[in-house]
């Protein structure tokens, strides 16, 4: 009987992390994949169906951390600025901490596989809800000017996404230098709090 | 998984499967076989059984059977 093993199921997830963010999918196979944790294809079988099983269990994985850490302290009922805060800190916590595991959910988002493990995720279903009303009280409130859905979304986390992928990058425009810093975040939270209040 | 199933991996030849193909039908009404599947994308071709009665040698036989080349993987 083949039985599994939780160390070797660990390198092979972060091994196969890797090989998706450096080759993508069409670059990942089983075979590079076992070869690279020193393993048998065989042994990878056990684990996994297939390829896709694999990329599908991933991104399950990778998201369902994503939104346990992005609603920690978090609800839906705080003031309109301390709740964006509270999501600032945990979505750049969370890319900071798993930056492999970032870039690899970045593929997975954007490839025909993330339908069905979003379908499947009643995770990803409460941080949509969440999510939502949190915009919702905020307009109550008067914390929040309309905008459009997209247009918020932008205003309220671009300027984020921008600064982690530049840190990520070690650099910034035309190749200057560039680390994030607590302060560089609350700087850039302020101006999104001014364009986004009444 | 069934308890009292083993899971055999095997290299095999089998580069096409469709609902007519003749191994599709075969594994699909096959008693022993509990869940298969076949990762056609992959280089080694690899077979997957599920299967509490079956032996490696006797799978390998149905699918050399069937025309195609099948060799156990460890």
């Amino acid at each position: 009987m083949r039985i599994r093993d939780a160390d070797k199921e660990q390198l092979v997830k972060s091994k196969a992390i890797k090989q998706i963010v450096q080759d993508g999918f069409q670059g990942f196979s089983m075979n590079k994949l076992a070869k690279a944790c020193n393993i048998s294809v065989a042994t990878l079988y056990i684990y996994y169906k297939d390829k896709d099983d694999l990329i599908k269990k991933l991104g399950a994985e990778i998201g369902h951390n994503f939104f346990v850490n992005t609603m920690k302290d978090f609800s839906p009922e705080m003031p309109f600025a301390e709740g964006l805060w509270v999501q600032w800190r945990n979505r750049s916590a969370f890319a900071m901490e798993f930056p492999m595991e970032v870039a690899c959910f970045e593929v997975i988002k954007h490839s025909p596989h993330a339908e069905s493990i979003f379908a499947e995720s009643t995770h990803m279903q409460d941080f949509k809800e969440s999510m939502k009303q949190f915009v919702i009280n905020a307009r109550n409130n008067k914390e929040l000017i309309p905008l459009s859905l997209e247009v918020f979304w932008s205003v309220a986390y671009g300027p984020l996404y921008i600064l982690l992928n530049f840190h990520r990058e070690g650099k910034s425009m035309g190749g200057i230098p560039f680390k994030l810093t607590n302060e560089i975040v609350k700087e850039a939270f302020d101006a999104v709090i001014k364009s986004l209040t009444p | 998984m069934d308890t009292n199933s083993q899971l055999f991996i095997f290299k095999t030849d089998i580069a096409e499967l469709c609902p007519n193909c003749e191994v599709y039908k075969l594994l699909n009404r096959h008693e022993g076989v509990q869940q298969w599947n076949i990762d056609t994308d992959d280089v080694d071709r690899v077979l997957r059984i599920e299967s509490a009665t079956l032996s490696a040698l006797e799978i390998i036989s149905i699918i050399n059977s069937l025309g195609h080349e099948c060799q156990e993987l460890n």
